[in-house]
């Protein structure tokens, strides 16, 4: 038996070993081997999701908080939940199914041009979010006087060694211990000195857009968009459903795992508008969007402790992103061009897996010691970037998940495309709307005049 | 003994191997997928896709452009 293991492929020989592990705990009835067995198959969608409220998010959600204060965007958070949830978990399915990341299903199943069509996306759109990443990571840690040249090279050798060094099971766990640092934010809301309760309650009744519908707003609801549901989410989470090895019965696990996630990440991503749009909105320097202003003016407010966990809750958003984003494009490469791709893999044996994700990390990370860069609007661009290649994304999932030769009686049901569909449609609206506002810039003034 | 042994280990061979099966781990990475071809409506889409996202990145720079 030793033998027949010890034969197989180091990768798979690692993901049998967990999987032994698993079908261990599936046999026992006993309650706490149902309780294991779940925290053992949990983790890909706690994950992509954590990592979804990534430095760029945190930003993000700061400055839609100290421009927009409590209105608009605190329900429309909420709404993000079901959106995200149903995205993410045809990725799933697609993943158990099929036991191949996004890639290389768009690689195998419609070819090299459409296969370089979306990876090339991905790509481009991985690369900037690294550098969004770095952008926090840098400006968390200057709040603790360590230089950004240092940050930096703290953080990219972090990222290389976890990636290199641990296994899919111990790095997926890792990364969990890492996310969990991104609650951080819920405790912060008992430091503010008068939150109003009454306030955000309203908001869901009026959602009420502070100064009304503006370019800005626009820009800021797409960058929302876009730090909700990204391309790169999509081949994360099914690129890591199959390095660890999830099949069909293992769905169950994996949806509930994607709405757990997903809950968490609308969680914090309210807690940061709250914390925002108490402190900072209204105040004159909001208008801004830097960070390192909005930090000032928190901390200003609620002190300097709360400021601190502030920023440990951005460099650690900014790690753990930095993490999945790397996994992300070490497995779309590798998948598209059939090389070996598992998190599992030894340094020695995955030179071609680990090493463009780190070429690109590196690259990225250097573009945030450019001095004087407009790092806070070069952020919400770079989420703004992501809704862009997003529904091109999307089509190829929804193809996939309504192709019965790949899914069999797993393929989507009516109202899952509808869903689908109309995500798609929305972010082609809003992009347009971003379009016309770029191309006339006064026409939303014009509109509000009218009306 | 030695018989019972050798009955054991084959007994866990055979339930390796069944693991092994039902895990889908010896064709884990083997599981076919032809190619097909997209539809003209399906690519038209795509096609439409490629030059929605040309623009709109340019004038995301153009926007960018104006705060620099």
């Amino acid at each position: 038996m030793e033998e027949k293991i010890n034969s197989l492929p180091a990768e798979i020989r690692l993901r049998a070993e967990d999987r032994i592990h698993i079908n261990l705990h599936r046999q026992s009835p006993t309650l706490i081997s149902r309780i294991e067995l779940f925290l053992m198959l949990i983790g890909p969608g706690i994950l992509v999701m954590v990592a979804d409220n990534d430095a760029g998010g945190v930003i993000t959600y700061a400055q839609t908080g100290s421009i927009f204060g409590l209105g608009f965007f605190i329900p429309f958070m909420v709404l993000m939940l079901p959106v995200a949830f149903f995205v993410q978990e045809m990725t799933v399915r697609l993943g158990a199914v099929t036991h191949r990341g996004h890639a290389e299903m768009i690689w195998k199943r419609y070819g090299k041009f459409w296969g370089s069509f979306s990876l090339g996306d991905l790509i481009i759109a991985n690369f900037l979010t690294f550098i969004t990443e770095f952008i926090g990571i840098t400006i968390g840690m200057s709040v603790f006087g360590i230089p950004r040249f240092v940050s930096v090279i703290v953080f990219v050798s972090l990222v290389i060694a976890i990636q290199l060094f641990l296994r899919y099971y111990t790095w997926e766990r890792v990364s969990l211990v890492i996310a969990a640092f991104n609650l951080v934010f819920i405790p912060l809301l008992f430091f503010l000195p008068h939150p109003s309760v009454k306030d955000i309650l309203d908001s869901f009744a009026t959602w009420r857009i502070s100064g009304g519908v503006s370019s800005l707003f626009i820009y800021v609801l797409l960058a929302n968009l876009g730090t909700t549901i990204a391309p790169w989410m999509l081949f994360f989470q099914q690129s890591a459903v199959v390095d660890k090895g999830l099949t069909k019965k293992d769905i169950k696990f994996g949806q509930r795992d994607t709405l757990i996630g997903s809950t968490i990440m609308v969680v914090v991503a309210i807690a940061i508008i709250i914390l925002t749009g108490t402190t900072v909105y209204g105040s004159d320097a909001n208008g801004s969007l830097g960070i390192t202003g909005i930090l000032q003016l928190f901390a200003k407010r609620v002190g300097s402790f709360p400021m601190e966990l502030f920023a440990v809750g951005l460099i650690e958003a900014g790690f753990i992103a930095a993490i999945a984003i790397s996994a992300s494009t070490s497995w779309a490469i590798s998948e598209a061009f059939g090389w070996k791709r598992s998190i599992n893999l030894p340094a020695k044996d995955g030179v071609k897996f680990y090493l463009p994700s780190f070429i690109a990390l590196v690259i990225a990370a250097s573009v945030t010691l450019i001095p004087n860069a407009p790092l806070g609007y070069l952020n919400l661009t770079v989420q703004v970037i992501a809704t862009i290649f997003m529904p091109a994304a999307m089509l190829f999932l929804l193809l996939l998940l309504n192709d019965r030769g790949v899914m069999g009686n797993m393929v989507n049901k009516r109202w899952q495309n509808a869903i689908g569909f109309t995500i798609i449609g929305f972010l082609i609206t809003m992009n347009g709307l971003y379009g016309l506002s770029v191309a006339t810039p006064t026409i939303f003034n014009h509109l509000a005049g009218v009306l | 003994m030695v018989t019972e042994g050798k009955e054991n280990e084959s007994d866990l061979e055979k339930e390796l191997e069944e693991f092994l099966k039902s895990e889908e781990l010896d064709e884990y990475d083997k599981i076919p997928v032809e190619r097909v071809k997209l539809s003209r409506g399906v690519k038209a889409v795509f096609w439409f896709l490629r030059i929605y996202i040309a623009l709109m990145v340019v004038l995301v720079v153009i926007g960018f452009s104006h705060v620099i």
